[in-house]
């Protein structure tokens, strides 16, 4: 962080897709902050058109998200069931984790520790 | 409003006005976590402070003045090493905070949005709404 930038922001929110074995890979990096959450839900939800069998969102490099970010998890999650597909969490920070255990999104959403662990576990499935 | 004696400040209110825009909302967030930082709270607070204020300021800006940018938000501060207390207003009619759902309950744990006030419940030590609930306090106390 440079000396200019205000302070706690945060990496910019960065998305990047990639499409490994049977999954698309959505890797989330930054901080999901209010005036660029909605930017979550509207990619997945994008890449969840292609119908792939399975979405895996890395979370690993993602510093912050708010419930806006959240809903945009759960939209994605849902249009993939809706059409057959399957939607899990990869490796989530310790304070990320605490959110979707706060807001019972673990319930919800399976959570990987890794990305290899999600592949192996998605695969076929 | 009536106030219970934990949430009555005690010390100055700094006060911040800013247009009713999500863009205009990261500027009192600046300014109240850099009091936080100096007055040394642990990561897990300045955490819970920050994601505890961007519900509350999407709230006022989104439900509240309903993305009007001609309206407002205020937002009244006060930082010490024990506690951090944050007052946020929109020009919206209000709303009833107890007849927003449980977004943990298993009828609505599959809705996209209507999460924000419980994550203000979950990591704010202490919260309450005005009578007419276009405000809303909040309290973190430093447990360092």
């Amino acid at each position: 962080m440079s000396a200019s930038d205000p302070p706690r922001n945060g990496a910019p929110l960065q998305i990047d897709v990639e499409r490994r074995e049977h999954a698309s890979v959505v890797r989330i990096c930054g901080a999901a902050t209010m005036d660029v959450s909605s930017e979550i839900g509207r990619r997945l939800v994008e890449v969840a058109v292609a119908k792939p069998h399975c979405i895996v969102v890395d979370l690993s490099a993602l510093e912050f998200i708010d419930s806006n970010g959240l809903g945009g998890l759960v939209a994605a999650y849902l249009k993939q069931r809706r059409q057959g597909g399957s939607l899990v969490l990869v490796g989530p920070t310790a304070a990320i984790h605490d959110v979707l255990d706060v807001t019972r999104l673990n319930q919800l959403l399976s959570i990987y520790p890794d990305l290899s662990a999600a592949l192996a576990a998605t695969r076929g499935a | 409003m009536s106030r219970s004696s934990s949430i009555e400040p005690d010390v100055p209110l700094q006060e911040m006005v800013v247009e009713s825009t999500l863009s205009a909302a990261k500027k009192p967030e600046a300014a109240i976590l850099s009091e936080v930082e100096r007055c040394g709270y642990s990561e897990d607070d300045i955490f819970a402070i920050k994601l505890s204020l961007e519900e509350a300021m999407t709230n006022a800006v989104r439900h509240g003045n309903r993305c009007d940018a001609s309206k407002h938000v205020t937002i009244r501060y006060a930082v010490t090493p024990e506690r951090t207390i944050i007052i946020v207003r929109d020009e919206g009619p209000g709303f009833c905070p107890d007849r927003v759902p449980d977004p943990t309950a298993p009828e609505n744990i599959e809705r996209p949005s209507g999460r924000g006030i419980m994550l203000i419940r979950a990591y704010m030590t202490h919260v309450e709404y005005s009578a007419t609930g276009n405000e809303i306090t909040m309290v973190k106390v430093n447990e360092r």
